[in-house]
């Protein structure tokens, strides 16, 4: 008994924390973005953003880079994941090492020297950074994700099972219907985590699209920035509360992809 | 800023020497006497809100004689010193904001207790017009009230704020000056992309008198503009009624008009200053969407927005030739660019940056940051002995030395520091010395342009900074005479010329005021309009198309899935089916037999 209730106090430092840095700050941000700026309820905020072509092109775009940074991490890190696995190729941890490496080093000084790095190469190309505002975040925002995207499908591909892999090829899968019915479901929760890495940082970033488009870009980040910098505390606070709840969603909605090994198998499509 | 500091030191070891020197024998007992009782009693705390590096500081702020890297001890350290001479213990809380609406923020919650904060022009007016703020107790500032430039004195009189009653106040009552500066072009003659289109520096120059020039084709990719809503407005409008406009059916004259009738002399100095800065406050709506269109254009045309690295990437030479920049940051940018010259100057094929500075000839802005003292104050006497303090010229010629703008404070040790960096007469000892104009020729002005390099190392031109020390440099000395400096031709439109602008440009500086509360979020949006990146047609349609098929394809998927489920359940059905069958077969066989 004793034993079981020192068990329970072990997690209220845990808990503590949750809500103290969690909850506390959601409730804030939930009170903002319901309330005028003298404290009384309202639905202005949310009234002036689905009225504003300017904030919902500002959230579309900001999803459709996220999408498609999520689509380009994922078709780049999924087959070096696959090569880095086999231990053929990769003998030792090092060469996944040197994959996320980058992560180590601060990312605001990495996002800058990148920045002069493709203004280098682009000055060959006779053009300008500032030109190519999309391309130039695009770059940035693949190189700073992929880490992210690699280790996560690294540590599923450590554990596909290559007998059911065999077992496909030998009931007469060709190598595409193998890759589609064996490899992919079994790497369905390291997708969908490496997934998850990428997107939702993706859309609330603002440091890379700010430093590599020069400014030219506004991501939903941006967008809430702005508005808290310059006093608008409702409306700001209204846009993090939308972010949340699409964060929520996506996570509701990829929730059955994931699971442990015995599921894995069994929810196969 | 090395050539600056290096020149400073003996200075202000001189000063020191000179305050201790002249304290006679038995007063200096009686202050340690006051010292002493002063240390032993509890001490008060004065808690200053000012901008991130924005005085000249100890290494650690909070602690006790702390001296920096060179050995000099902070401007706090020595308040809390001279506080305790005159016998008050001051414990100076010190901390630092990075923008004025954050300051504002926490301010408005009313948790925060400060003594005494440093915001921008235009919210000490919104502060005022709040009744966030009292005013300064009376003569509290000795210092301040001697040492204040006229000039900066009436611009800050200039702004006109309405209390809660409506009734028009003196924002010199309010606040007291820190630093000021303007709004203009830093820009970069040498840069490559400038010199492959084939742009000297004379054309460049006389281009960006021009603000309408930053739209031009010719400077396409080479510029960046502020990412801040306020100053790049500032911009846009300048553009937006360059010339003569309707606006509601009324006819105004612009910005170009203004400057040419008071060229002719339509209009005299101080009416074209009104006009201008009337011109330049413009904020209705109609005005925010023409703004707004420009600003689209401004920025296709432009590299692109920054907000703090653009000082050090003009001083690199890279990325572009123009960026719109506060002063104070031009000069930064100037020296930052000076030290990498002299740093690189042996190396093959290193090509020097010359940075300089520009305000276009119909309009800028100017600016200034002050002190003022919140209503919820505990200290309001204190906190009036601390800017006092500041304003004293030799500690302001300190800060100067150490922010590298320009405090509105003016004064001999001021105007003997900045003779020292500029002045050739007084470049190599901090005295006069005539004979460092040997051999050198004197130029008017205006002429520098069309020297050769060679010709502008062997000139030099007279600049007239009286305006800014006018009534300062003490009793019997005349402005007009003392603050003439002498300058050499190459430094036409450099450091100097961005920390104190020259007196012919004064007339066309105009203040921002603050818009009000509505205005402001009109202007945001208009703002966050400028900076959304805005899609062809045909890429919405495709995005549609894309959910559409998605969606489309998600529910065949379903149904598909569906019909192998019931499928696979018939089979199972007909599995058991058959199964019952063969058993009642099998009993049905064996009850017979």
């Amino acid at each position: 008994m004793r034993y079981k209730s020192f068990r329970k106090a072990l997690a209220l430092p845990f808990t503590l924390f949750l809500i103290l840095f969690i909850l506390v700050p959601i409730l804030f941000i939930v009170y903002y973005a319901f309330t005028d700026s003298n404290g009384y309820f309202t639905l202005d905020a949310f009234k002036s953003f689905f009225t504003s072509t300017v904030k919902l092109n500002v959230l579309l775009i900001s999803l459709l880079i996220g999408i498609l940074n999520t689509v380009i991490c994922l078709l780049i890190a999924f087959p070096l994941s696959y090569l880095l696995a086999n231990p053929k190729i990769n003998k030792n941890y090092m060469l996944v090492m040197l994959f996320v490496m980058p992560m180590w080093i601060n990312f605001v000084l990495r996002t800058g020297a990148l920045r002069d790095l493709l203004s280098v190469v682009l000055g060959w190309m006779g053009t300008t950074t500032g030109e190519h505002p999309l391309l130039c975040t695009m770059i940035g925002m693949v190189l700073n994700y992929l880490p992210f995207t690699v280790l996560p499908l690294y540590s599923t591909m450590l554990k596909l099972d290559h007998s059911q892999i065999e077992a496909a090829q030998d009931l007469g899968c060709n190598p595409f219907r193998t890759f589609t019915r064996s490899i992919i479901p079994q790497a369905m929760p390291g997708i969908v985590s490496a997934a998850m890495m990428v997107f939702m940082p993706t859309i609330s970033s603002y440091v890379i699209s700010d430093t590599l488009s020069e400014g030219k870009i506004m991501l939903f980040g941006n967008s809430i920035y702005l508005s808290f910098s310059n006093s608008d505390w409702n409306g700001g606070s209204f846009m993090s509360l939308l972010m949340l709840i699409i964060i929520f969603l996506v996570m509701l909605a990829t929730r059955k992809f994931q699971g442990d090994g015995g599921e894995r198998r069994s929810s196969s499509w | 800023m090395n050539r600056r500091k290096a020149k400073y030191v003996p200075m202000a070891l001189a000063l020191l020497l000179l305050g201790a020197n002249a304290l006679p024998l038995e007063e200096a007992a009686n202050s340690h006497a006051t010292l002493l009782r002063a240390r032993s009693s509890e001490p008060v705390v004065l808690n200053v809100y000012n901008w991130e590096d924005y005085i000249q500081d100890d290494e650690d702020l909070n602690g006790d004689n702390d001296t920096n890297d060179e050995g000099e001890q902070g401007l706090i350290t020595l308040f809390e010193q001279a506080m305790l001479e005159e016998g008050i213990n001051v414990h100076v809380n010190y901390s630092a904001f990075d923008t004025n609406e954050t300051m504002l923020a926490e301010l408005k919650t009313g948790k925060a207790e400060y003594d005494i904060i440093c915001p921008s022009d235009y919210v000490i007016q919104k502060m005022i017009a709040d009744d966030l703020v009292q005013p300064f107790p009376e003569d509290s500032t000795p210092n301040y009230d001697k040492y204040v430039s006229p000039f900066v004195r009436s611009k800050i009189e200039s702004i006109e704020v309405e209390d809660e009653d409506g009734n028009i106040v003196n924002v010199n009552d309010y606040a007291r000056g820190y630093m000021w500066g303007t709004l203009g072009l830093l820009y970069n003659p040498g840069f490559s992309g400038i010199v492959e289109r084939g742009i000297d520096e004379n054309k460049m120059r006389e281009d960006l008198s021009d603000w309408t020039s930053l739209w031009s084709e010719d400077y396409r990719n080479l510029l960046a503009i502020k990412d801040s809503m306020r100053d790049t407005y500032a911009v846009g409008i300048m553009k937006t009624y360059d010339q003569d406009f309707e606006l509601d059916g009324k006819q105004y004259e612009g910005f170009s008009t203004l400057k040419e009738k008071y060229e002719n002399g339509t209009y005299d100095a101080d009416t074209y200053n009104e006009l201008v800065s009337q011109l330049f406050n413009m904020h209705d709506q109609e005005t925010f969407d023409r703004v707004e269109k420009d600003l689209q254009a401004l920025k296709e045309n432009a590299f692109g927005f920054e907000v703090d690295s653009g000082k050090t990437d003009m001083a690199r030479g890279m990325y572009f030739a123009i960026n719109v920049a506060w002063s104070g940051d031009a000069a930064f940018a100037m020296d930052l660019a000076d030290e990498n010259n002299a740093l690189h100057e042996d190396e093959e094929g290193f090509v020097p940056t010359t940075l300089k500075y520009l305000l276009p000839d119909a309009g800028a802005n100017i600016w200034f940051d002050g002190w003022v003292i919140p209503k919820n104050a505990k200290n309001p006497e204190l906190a009036a002995k601390f800017v006092d303090f500041l304003s004293r010229p030799d500690n302001a010629a300190v800060n100067m030395n150490y922010i590298g703008y320009t405090p509105v404070i003016a004064g001999q040790e001021i105007l003997d520091l900045v003779r020292s960096w500029y002045d050739i007469r007084y470049w190599d000892t901090g005295e006069l010395d005539p004979s460092a104009l040997d051999g050198l020729t004197m130029v008017d002005p205006k002429a520098v342009y069309a020297l050769s390099e060679e010709e502008k190392a062997e000139s030099y031109y007279l600049k007239d900074i009286s305006y800014f020390f006018e009534g300062t440099l003490g009793e019997g000395v005349d402005a007009s005479k003392e603050a003439i400096f002498y300058l050499p031709a190459t430094e036409k439109d450099r450091q100097f010329d961005t920390q104190y602008p020259d007196s012919s440009v004064l007339p066309r500086l105009a203040v921002m005021a603050d818009f009000g509360a509505q205005q402001n979020a009109s202007l945001l949006m208009m703002w966050e309009a400028v900076k959304n990146t805005s899609l062809p047609l045909w890429s919405y349609i495709v995005i549609l198309l894309a959910v559409v098929l998605l969606v489309a394809l998600a529910i065949g998927l379903k149904v598909e899935r569906r019909q192998v489920l019931k499928r696979r359940r018939q089979r199972k059905e007909q599995r058991l089916h058959s199964a019952e069958w063969s058993k009642t077969l099998k009993k049905t066989l064996v009850e017979g037999l």
